[in-house]
């Protein structure tokens, strides 16, 4: 695993800069994933997504000669780039109301827990409710709890204090358990 | 030991005592009547984290992105608008399908509109400049009656106008010297004025 700041990921992403496709490979499974699950809760549609999360990467490649290593870190770089598709995605798609419902296509594509049906009716539940926050609300929950950075690393994405994305977090994650208490 | 004061439990405090590592149960030590709502938030917490293992984009994508990322173009962005075009192939949905680059085409336009207007203003500021067009240029049936003789008595050389000017600016000349000298004037009274009045003083009187 390449760690954002380390020589490792310097000399990947000078490799990358320099056409080598194995380096832009490397980057990409580091960073897809992130990438995609960042997008699938904004979007709430899977193939969406996909095509979104896509289009980032394409602009993260034809982007990297222009990186600056020493000024940029990469995480903040790549979903800013991740941020302004969605938005101009967004923008462009803002009459097709059905695009952005968390689809059932969620459960059809969850892979692994199909033994435990109830558990994968709780998991969407929840990630439905995600998927309904503000997004300042979402994007601090998602990158947090789902990708799992450090809330030093989403200030840096979001460019907000920590303590603005804890406050974040702690009326996102309010919100979703009193979502969840209603029903039941 | 925690920087975080106990004082009543909070979110923000819970997610805090989280960030430093603690666990639920040491959190519920430390806020023992809150134990529900802290439980209930680590439940949260867990099936945030399942989502991280089960929202993954498929294994066909993550096998042919970077292959596709070659060409700058990829099978579901040109398939993204298909299962409505398909219903029916017109109007936005249709339009999106048959023009995958719409964009470029739009772009290639926009320069095309461009470059054509450059060009014709060009041409028609050499055209100006040149002279060339003094010959093609024709007065209409109107601008070609003669003007009337009221206005042409009215008319005089260059030499007339030029001499008129002179003159004129000349009258202008001395009437700004006029105005100078009356303020000159003006302001000589003021001063005399001045002096009388230093000069009469009743006190000495």
């Amino acid at each position: 695993m390449i760690k954002d700041g380390n020589t490792d990921l310097r000399n990947i992403i000078d490799r990358a800069k320099n056409g080598d496709k194995e380096a832009f490979s490397l980057i990409y499974n580091q960073y897809f994933s992130p990438v995609f699950r960042y997008t699938y809760l904004r979007v709430g549609n899977k193939s969406i997504a996909e095509d979104i999360s896509q289009e980032v990467f394409i602009k993260i490649y034809n982007s990297l000669v222009r990186f600056d290593f020493k000024d940029n870190l990469v995480l903040p770089y790549f979903f800013t780039i991740a941020r302004n598709t969605i938005i101009d995605y967004k923008r462009k798609t803002k009459n097709i109301e059905f695009l952005y419902e968390f689809t059932e296509d969620f459960k059809d594509n969850v892979s692994g827990i199909q033994e435990n049906l109830f558990k994968k009716e709780e998991l969407f539940e929840v990630l439905k409710k995600v998927v309904e926050l503000p997004e300042d609300q979402q994007e601090a929950i998602t990158l947090r709890f789902i990708n799992g950075y450090s809330n030093r690393e989403i200030s840096i994405i979001l460019e907000k204090k920590e303590d603005n994305v804890r406050q974040l977090q702690s009326r996102g994650l309010r919100s979703i358990r009193e979502k969840l208490l209603q029903k039941i | 030991m925690s920087k975080i004061k106990k004082g009543k439990f909070t979110v923000e405090k819970l997610l805090s005592l989280y960030e430093e590592g603690k666990s639920d149960k040491e959190i519920i030590g430390i806020f023992p009547e809150n134990e529900k709502e802290i439980k209930e938030i680590f439940l949260l917490f867990s099936e945030l984290k399942n989502g991280k293992e089960f929202l993954n984009p498929s294994r066909n994508l993550l096998d042919n992105t970077l292959e596709r990322i070659e060409n700058n173009v990829t099978e579901t962005e040109k398939n993204r608008y298909v299962y409505k075009a398909d219903e029916k192939n017109t109007g936005r949905f249709g339009q999106l399908k048959n023009n995958n680059n719409f964009m470029s085409i739009f772009k290639k336009l926009l320069i095309t509109g461009t470059s054509i207007v450059v060009i014709v203003f060009i041409a028609v500021g050499f055209n100006h400049f040149s002279g060339n067009g003094k010959d093609k240029f024709t007065l209409s049936k109107e601008s070609q009656t003669p003007i009337p003789s009221v206005f042409i008595a009215g008319v005089e050389t260059l030499d007339e106008i030029l001499s008129d000017i002179d003159k004129e600016s000349a009258q202008e000349y001395s009437l700004a010297k006029e105005y100078d000298n009356d303020y000159d004037l003006a302001t000589v009274d003021a001063q005399l004025i001045n002096e009388i009045g230093q000069i009469y003083d009743e006190n000495t009187l």
